[in-house]
């Protein structure tokens, strides 16, 4: 065989195999992300984000934003998830004592509120943290604040 | 094809040796078995490189460490066959002058003749779990691709010396003239 002749097959069985392989590569990889697209859009229908801040009163402020939760997750869910929260049980209702190490005092402790999209304002909880079931798009916050305080975190 | 019976005795002792290695522990999809199907073309011809895959994987099919072969082995047969055929139509056409331009022939051979095993393969699981063969192509390219990289570097590098052993023994005097 001529050797440009010969030169030229072996190109063309090199290419044949590249473009191949590199069609069904990029293939592949649409598939895998088209399987991806399909479970982050079934698992959009089972999470829900909000956010949380914490304030230490001191001037400090943590918020953390688009927290992910599983649907059905509480305030106290969701703290736990951001934050070292140490707490008490009474009852069925949870008592919080310190987060990230800030310990209630029996003069000032952990309040938490929540922000009232209608109103735009701050609404101080009625419930304990673990009973108060989130919806997606909430906003939570924690207040190191006098028990006997009204003022909403800031 | 006619066989000189050290010839036969040569082309068993080279079945067995692949059959062994085929059969023995390794990764997937990486194998010495298409080159030796191929090089078993190179010494004995196209027809005998044919049988030589034939006979491997038919054997390879019922021993394998990653179980019956089932289905697909008609699949591997053909496969591995073509590979074999190759072999005899590449003695025919002579090796490069170069070394390195041998080794690089080799390579492109190497890669060629795994994406068409693979192809053979890939269609026949289509086939059997009555998927679109696209789709069958497309969820085998990662195993493809060992393969294909594994031959390629196998082929590349390790046939210049099967030649040179061969050649040695006697039983390799030319190929396509050289």
């Amino acid at each position: 065989m001529v050797a440009s002749k010969r030169t030229l097959v072996f190109a063309i069985l090199a290419l044949i195999v590249w473009s191949v392989t590199a069609t069904a590569y990029a293939g592949y990889y649409h598939m895998q992300y088209r399987q991806l697209e399909d479970t982050l859009r079934a698992m959009q229908s089972l999470i829900l984000r909000v956010n949380i801040l914490i304030n230490y009163g001191n001037g400090t402020k943590e918020w953390h934003n688009a927290t992910l939760l599983p649907i059905g997750a509480t305030v106290f869910n969701a703290t736990s998830a951001v934050a070292e929260v140490d707490y008490t049980m009474w009852g069925e209702y949870v008592l919080v004592n310190s987060i990230n190490g800030v310990q209630g005092t029996p003069d000032i402790g952990w309040i938490w509120w929540i922000w009232d999209h209608s109103s735009s304002q701050w609404k101080s909880a009625l419930e304990a943290s673990n009973k108060h079931v989130l919806v997606d798009g909430d906003i939570i916050g924690w207040n190191y604040q006098n028990w006997a305080s009204t003022s909403p975190p800031s | 094809m006619r066989f000189q019976t050290r010839q036969l005795a040569l082309f068993c002792a080279l079945a067995a040796a692949t059959v062994g290695i085929q059969i023995a522990p390794r990764p997937p999809n990486i194998e010495a078995t298409s080159l030796t199907t191929f090089f078993a073309g190179v010494l004995f011809g196209g027809v005998a490189g044919g049988l030589f895959g034939t006979l491997v994987m038919f054997v390879n099919g019922f021993l394998s460490p990653w179980g019956f072969a089932g289905l697909i082995l008609p699949f591997q047969i053909v496969g591995m066959s073509i590979i074999g055929v190759a072999g005899g139509i590449f003695r025919r056409y002579g090796v490069a002058d170069s070394a390195t331009r041998t080794a690089l022939e080799l390579a492109v051979l190497g890669s060629f003749l795994t994406l068409i095993y693979d192809i053979i393969t890939n269609t026949g699981v289509a086939l059997i779990s009555n998927v679109p063969i696209v789709l069958a192509l497309i969820y085998g390219v990662v195993f493809s691709l060992v393969h294909i990289v594994s031959n390629t570097l196998l082929f590349g590098f390790a046939f210049a010396p099967l030649m040179k052993a061969f050649k040695a023994l006697g039983e390799l005097k030319t190929i396509g003239g050289k």
